[in-house]
C-alpha cells in the first residue's frame, strides 16, 4: 500500500469516532461530544430528510421492487 | 502483520424493471449490457477460461455467475485484484463497487437501444426476498498445514492421481456419450422433417437449435451435464478430497479462530429482515450448514469452504496439471463462506483486517487457551438471532466448561490477545495499531448498545451494517407494510442508488477512503506483483486488437502454440 494511500486511511480512521459522534444528534439523543450545535442540527436536518425520503419512496409499489430482485440460489 | 494477500468475491443481484409496455431481459443479456457499459470506462480483457470471465484494468475481474440450470438467471460477479492487506483490500472493494454504479446508467442505455428500456440496479447483498442466498466469500492466503499433516495432505494428493485419471477419462467418455446423443436426436428431427410435412411446416429443427425452446433445451441439458459431471463422475475423486481437506487444511485456523468468526457478525452482520418480521444480524448466517464443507452442492454452505481447492481437480479433466501441482504448495487460498456483504466501510474494514489479524495470530501460534465454542453453529445461530446482544453460549478452555459467554465478551477476549500481540511484535505496524483501536472503540460502542439499547445505536449507525439498517426499519419503516419494509431491508444494498448510499452522499456514514482515492483505484493496480503484472499488460495493450488472455495465475500472449506466457503468482487458481 502506497504511504499516501496508509495516511489517508490513517487520517480517515481518526475521525470515525467523530463521526459517530455526529450521528447521536441524528436520533435526536443529545450531542455527547465536542461538536458545535449548528453542525450538529444540520446533521440532524440531514438525517431526517434522507429516513423521510426512504420511507416515501420504500413505500412505492413495494412488491414489484421485490419480485424484481429474485435470484436464483446462490452462483457461487 | 498484516501482509497476507487477501481479497473478496461479490456476486451482485440484478434488478431490473422494465418500462410500462416492454420486454423482460434475461440476466446474461444484462451483464453483456454491463459488462460493455465498464468496458467503456476501463480497459477489459477476455479472461483464459471457458467462463465468462473479463479482467479489468486494476487486476481485478467481473464475471456472469449461474447455476447450470438456470444460464438466464445468474448473477455479476466481481473480484477485487489480489491485495497485499485489509485496507487495500477495502480499496479495491469500493473501486468495484463505484465501477459497477458508474456503468449502470450506460448499460440502461444500452438496453434501451436493444429495446428493451427499464431501471437497472445491482445489489451487493447475499439473501433475496424469497430466502435464496448468495453473496461474497473472503479469500485470505494462508499456511495450510505444516509438519505431519502438510505431508499427509500431499500424501493424500499422490494417493488420489489414479482416482482423477479415472475419472478424467469416464468425463470424457460421458462428454463423448451426451455429444453423440445431441447429434442423433438432431439427425431425427431433421429426418422426421423430411418425412412429415406438419414437422416441416413448424421447422422443429430451428425451434430447437435457434429460439425459446433451445434456451429450455440448455437449461436441462446444463442441469444434467452438472449433476453428471460434479456429482457422479468425479464423486469417487471429491469425496475423499474433502475428507483430506476437514482432516488437514487450516487446522490452526480452524481450531483456534473460530469462536472469533461466529461471534464475527456483531460487527460484520449486514442485517436481515425474515419472512416472520424478525429482524436478525447477519444474511448469510442462517444458511450455514456445517463448519466445513462436505460436498460441492450449493446447499452445503460451510463456514471454511473448500470450494475453491476442488477446482484444479476437476480442471484435471483438460489435464491441467499446472494447477493440480498448486495443490502441494504449503500456503493456499482460504475461502471463508460465512461473509456477508457489507455497505459500511467501517464494517467492511473491520470484517477483513480483524479477520487478518486473527489469522496472523493463528499462524504465530498465539491463540492458545482463548474460548472454544461448545456447539459451535447452534451457538453461530443463537448470537445472529439476537440484536440485543444479550445471548450467551457455551464455551469451553480445553475440556474444561467455563460460564456462558455472549459475542462481545469472546470478540474481546481476542482483541485483548490481539493487542497484546501488536504491542510485542517485533516490526510496529500502524495499520495493526489503528485496527486494533478501532476495533476496541467498536466493541464499546456495541457494549453500550447492549446495555442501553436503541437508545445508544447512533454512534454505530453508518459504521456497521445491521445497526443502521435496524434503525432504518425502526424509523422509515416504522408501521409500514411487510412489502415495504423488507424493501428497505433490500434497497438498503443497491449500488448508487440504495438507501445506505443516500446516507453516505449526505455524510452521514464514516469513510475510510476518499473519493480521489477510489477513483485512481479503479485505474491502478494494487501492491501485490500478479496484480501489477496483470494490470501493466491489459493497460498496454489498451484497446489494441491484440491477441492476449488473462488469467489469475498467467498471461498468455499470442497464439496457444508458439505466444508467451507470463506467470504469476498462484494465489487465484480459478
Amino acid at each position: 500500500m502506497s504511504h499516501a494511500v496508509q495516511r489517508s486511511l490513517q487520517r480517515s480512521l481518526e475521525h470515525v469516532g467523530v463521526a459517530a459522534g455526529s450521528e447521536r444528534a441524528a436520533e435526536g439523543v443529545g450531542p455527547g461530544d465536542a461538536q458545535p450545535a449548528h453542525a450538529l442540527r444540520d446533521v440532524h436536518a440531514r438525517a431526517s430528510e434522507v429516513v423521510a425520503g426512504i420511507a416515501a419512496d420504500a413505500a412505492v409499489d413495494p412488491e414489484l421492487y421485490l419480485r424484481t430482485t429474485v435470484v436464483p440460489e446462490g452462483g457461487e | 502483520m498484516l501482509d497476507r494477500l487477501l481479497g473478496l468475491e461479490t456476486e451482485y443481484a440484478i434488478r431490473f424493471t422494465p418500462a410500462p409496455g416492454s420486454p423482460a431481459a434475461d440476466n446474461d443479456v444484462i451483464y453483456d449490457a454491463v459488462r460493455s457499459a465498464v468496458d467503456s470506462l476501463v480497459f477489459t480483457r477476455r479472461g483464459d477460461g471457458a467462463r465468462e470471465q473479463y479482467f479489468v484494468e486494476n487486476g481485478g475481474a467481473l464475471a456472469y455467475e449461474f447455476l447450470p440450470g438456470a444460464p438466464d438467471g445468474g448473477l455479476v460477479e466481481g473480484a477485487t485484484p489480489e491485495c497485499r492487506g485489509p485496507a487495500e483490500c477495502v480499496l479495491y472493494q469500493r473501486a468495484q463497487d463505484a465501477l459497477l454504479a458508474d456503468a449502470l446508467p450506460i448499460a440502461e442505455r444500452l438496453l434501451a437501444e436493444q429495446g428493451r428500456p427499464g431501471s437497472l440496479g445491482l445489489l451487493k447483498n447475499c439473501r433475496d426476498a424469497e430466502g435464496h442466498v448468495y453473496g461474497v466469500q473472503e479469500n485470505y492466503e494462508t499456511e495450510l498445514a505444516r509438519g505431519p499433516a502438510l505431508w499427509l495432505w500431499r500424501a493424500g494428493l499422490v494417493a488420489l492421481v489414479p482416482v482423477i485419471a479415472a475419472c478424467a477419462l469416464a468425463s470424457w467418455v460421458t462428454i463423448l456419450v451426451f455429444l453423440s446423443l445431441w447429434l442423433l436426436a438432431v439427425a431425427a428431427v431433421g429426418l422426421a422433417s423430411l418425412v412429415s410435412p406438419r414437422l416441416r411446416q413448424r421447422d422443429l429443427l430451428s425451434e430447437i437449435l435457434m429460439s425459446g425452446p433451445s434456451r429450455r433445451f440448455e437449461r436441462v441439458l446444463g442441469q444434467i451435464e452438472y449433476v453428471l459431471h460434479g456429482h457422479i463422475v468425479w464423486a469417487p475423486v471429491l469425496w475423499p478430497f474433502l475428507a483430506l481437506v476437514r482432516l488437514t487444511a487450516f487446522r490452526a485456523v480452524r481450531r483456534h479462530a473460530l469462536a472469533f468468526l461466529l461471534s464475527r457478525p456483531i460487527l460484520t452482520g449486514a442485517g436481515s429482515l425474515a419472512a416472520d418480521g424478525s429482524f436478525g444480524l447477519s444474511e448469510k448466517g442462517p444458511a450455514m450448514r456445517r463448519l466445513v464443507r462436505l460436498w460441492v452442492g450449493q446447499r452445503d454452505r460451510a463456514v471454511f469452504d473448500g470450494g475453491n481447492l476442488c477446482k484444479p481437480l476437476l480442471r484435471m479433466t483438460y489435464f491441467d496439471l499446472r494447477r493440480f501441482f498448486q495443490l502441494f504448495r504449503r500456503r493456499q487460498r482460504m475461502q471463508l463462506g460465512l461473509a456477508d456483504a457489507n455497505m459500511a466501510q467501517v464494517a467492511e474494514y473491520l470484517k477483513v483486517g480483524t479477520t487478518a489479524l486473527v489469522i496472523d495470530m493463528a499462524e504465530a501460534g498465539a491463540l492458545h487457551g482463548l474460548p472454544r465454542l461448545r456447539h459451535p453453529l447452534r451457538a453461530l445461530r443463537a448470537i445472529i438471532a439476537d440484536p440485543s446482544l444479550q445471548v450467551r453460549v457455551e464455551v469451553q478452555a480445553g475440556a474444561t466448561m467455563r460460564a456462558p459467554m455472549r459475542a462481545i465478551d469472546i470478540q474481546r477476549a481476542y482483541l485483548e490477545r490481539a493487542r497484546a500481540f501488536v504491542a510485542r511484535a517485533s516490526v510496529t505496524s500502524l495499520e495493526a495499531a489503528d485496527l486494533v483501536g478501532l476495533w476496541s472503540r467498536t466493541l464499546d460502542a456495541l457494549e453500550a448498545l447492549a446495555a442501553r439499547g436503541a437508545a445508544a445505536r447512533a454512534a454505530l449507525i453508518g459504521q456497521l451494517d445491521w445497526v443502521t439498517k435496524r434503525y432504518l426499519l425502526d424509523t422509515a419503516g416504522a408501521g409500514a407494510s411487510p412489502a415495504a419494509r423488507k424493501k428497505i431491508d433490500l434497497k438498503y444494498h443497491e449500488l448508487g442508488a440504495g438507501y445506505f448510499a443516500r446516507f453516505e452522499a449526505e455524510d452521514l456514514a464514516p469513510r475510510l477512503w476518499s473519493t480521489a482515492d477510489i477513483a485512481r483505484a479503479r485505474h491502478e493496480p494494487p501492491s501485490s506483483s500478479s496484480a501489477r503484472a496483470r494490470s501493466r499488460v491489459i493497460r498496454n495493450l489498451g484497446r489494441r486488437e491484440t491477441a492476449v488472455k488473462v488469467s489469475w495465475d498467467r498471461i498468455r500472449l499470442g497464439r496457444p502454440i508458439g505466444g508467451t506466457v507470463i506467470r504469476l503468482d498462484a494465489y487465484r487458481d480459478s
